[in-house]
């Protein structure tokens, strides 16, 4: 069974995974806080402290970070560019094999604001493949942008495997039709029904998130790959083609048959 | 005539520019020591030290950073990642209109180590895109790589106009003939598949000048990322988006 560290463990998709995954993988966790099972706490933005946690395992799943797309500079530059390669570079000295990245569609965010809200609507033409120009929306989408490319640095020149999730909403209630959904855009100026129409397309159910994740860590024959995290929604404006051909991923949920 | 402010104005690049457009333009620099032209002497690790020198400045030519592929982590994160931020950050705050962001071929590196050293062939047709995948080879290229992103941000989110360019090799002695490779094996290679590689990317002073000009004279580009050498024989970047765009007519060649 391979061993799997599992950083900012206690958050919404890191308590996916352990409830999701236990079964396939020996979990251990890292997170600046303790949680209500085993974990090693310490800081990503330290690299002596968060190292111990990286002896011996097979993969990291990287989720700690700034998650707030609204995140100022320099808790960005702090948590999730100094963060990020503290990651990478602990799992380089410690042997681990593989790295799953959780990216964001903010990396290529300026497609969607430029397009939005008309994106949402079931028949809008446009898809954003992996091969679509980095087009941050934010200092947190440039933070997530600059992950993937030190990402792939590492898997060239130190012989890590490494999978960029551009995961789309995933949510603490798992609910895509949530009032409490209804009432935080945030970033972009939508009103309570564009907010309700946008998460149709982008959630990631917890399930389709930890099967995701989990086909990262099988997928050993893929050094590098960039992928989108949505489930199988009647709307998708991030395109699912390679997640599904290369991973095998298989959503089972959609936020319009709920 | 318009007022351009280069960092690391003392550096190879940031004094070819000043002996070649000196008097086309009105140019102040930053640079970390006393020069012997108008300059902030400052650290653009230092946001606060370097703001007063983009006021009433036009364009920006940035060249200020460890410009090495052998660069150290803490070094690339100081100088590369926060200075970047740094420059982008003023020259937005003091509204200035253009900023061109020294990037480099480091950032898409990985693409050469893997086709091997045949691609430096005179008659090997290979072409890398600007627009191909980011594959840095060091942090160095990551960090020009991020360069470019967050100038991409700029561009789109504060309508800073950015132009990133992939300055080839520019030689302290401007002699492709009798280029000093020392330092250049990355990737490692054979002495004779650097200096191929090197009449390759070399990119003449006149012709880098050259570049800067089309930029700085450029009013339509909101954001392009541009390989820069001169009219080499074996070309294996693809420049054409430079001619087409804006206007790049590179004069020098390297020899066979």
């Amino acid at each position: 069974m391979k061993k799997v560290l599992v950083t900012g463990a206690n958050g919404v998709i890191g308590s996916a995974v352990r409830e999701h995954l236990a079964d396939r993988y020996e979990l251990s966790a890292l997170d600046i806080l303790p949680g209500d099972f085993p974990t090693h706490v310490a800081d990503i933005a330290d690299l002596a402290a968060i190292q111990p946690a990286f002896e011996g395992m097979d993969a990291v799943v990287h989720l700690a970070a700034s998650i707030s797309v609204e995140t100022p500079w320099p808790d960005i530059l702090k948590n999730n560019i100094i963060g990020t390669y503290n990651v990478y570079e602990a799992a380089k000295q410690a042997g681990v094999a593989a790295v799953v990245f959780a990216s964001s569609n903010h990396a290529v965010g300026m497609f969607e604001v430029t397009n939005s809200p008309a994106i949402y609507a079931t028949d809008h033409p446009l898809v954003i493949d992996q091969h679509a120009d980095i087009r941050p929306d934010s200092y947190y989408g440039v933070s997530k942008a600059y992950g993937e490319a030190m990402g792939r640095y590492y898997v060239e020149n130190h012989g890590l495997r490494v999978c960029c999730l551009r995961i789309g909403s995933v949510r603490p209630d798992d609910d895509p039709t949530s009032e409490a959904a209804g009432a935080s855009s945030g970033w972009l100026p939508l009103t309570r029904e564009q907010t309700l129409e946008r998460l149709q397309a982008t959630w990631l159910s917890q399930r389709d998130c930890a099967q995701l994740i989990s086909r990262c860590l099988d997928a050993e024959h893929i050094p590098f790959g960039i992928y989108y995290g949505i489930s199988d929604n009647q709307r998708q404006f991030w395109s699912l083609a390679n997640a599904r051909e290369e991973l095998g991923y298989a959503p089972e949920d959609s936020a319009a048959r709920r | 005539m318009k007022r351009v402010l280069i960092t690391g104005s003392n550096g190879t690049i940031g004094s070819l520019l000043r002996a070649l457009l000196g008097d086309r333009y009105e140019i102040t620099g930053i640079t970390r020591r006393p020069a012997d032209h108008p300059a902030t002497i400052g650290d653009i690790a230092d946001l606060d030290t370097i703001l007063p020198a983009f006021e009433g400045i036009d364009a920006v030519v940035h060249m200020a950073g460890d410009p090495s592929p052998s660069a150290s982590w803490e070094s690339v994160y100081r100088n590369n990642i926060l200075g970047t931020y740094n420059v982008l950050e003023a020259a937005r705050r003091a509204g200035v209109d253009s900023v061109i962001h020294a990037s480099t071929n480091h950032t898409q590196a990985m693409w050469e180590v893997e086709q091997g050293a045949d691609v430096y062939a005179p008659d090997d047709g290979r072409l890398l895109r600007p627009d191909d995948p980011f594959r840095p080879d060091s942090f160095y290229g990551w960090s020009k790589a991020s360069g470019e992103t967050l100038g991409r941000y700029y561009s789109d989110a504060f309508g800073l106009r950015v132009f990133c360019l992939r300055i080839g090799w520019v030689m302290g002695g401007d002699d492709p003939v009798a280029m000093d490779i020392t330092g250049e094996l990355v990737p490692p290679l054979p002495a004779e598949a650097v200096m191929a590689r090197g009449r390759a990317i070399y990119l003449s002073h006149r012709d880098c000048a050259e570049l800067i000009r089309c930029c700085l004279d450029n009013d339509t580009v909101r954001y392009g990322v541009y390989y820069g050498i001169s009219d080499n024989p074996r070309q294996f970047y693809d420049i054409s988006n430079a001619r087409e765009e804006l206007g790049f007519e590179p004069q020098d060649s390297a020899p066979v």
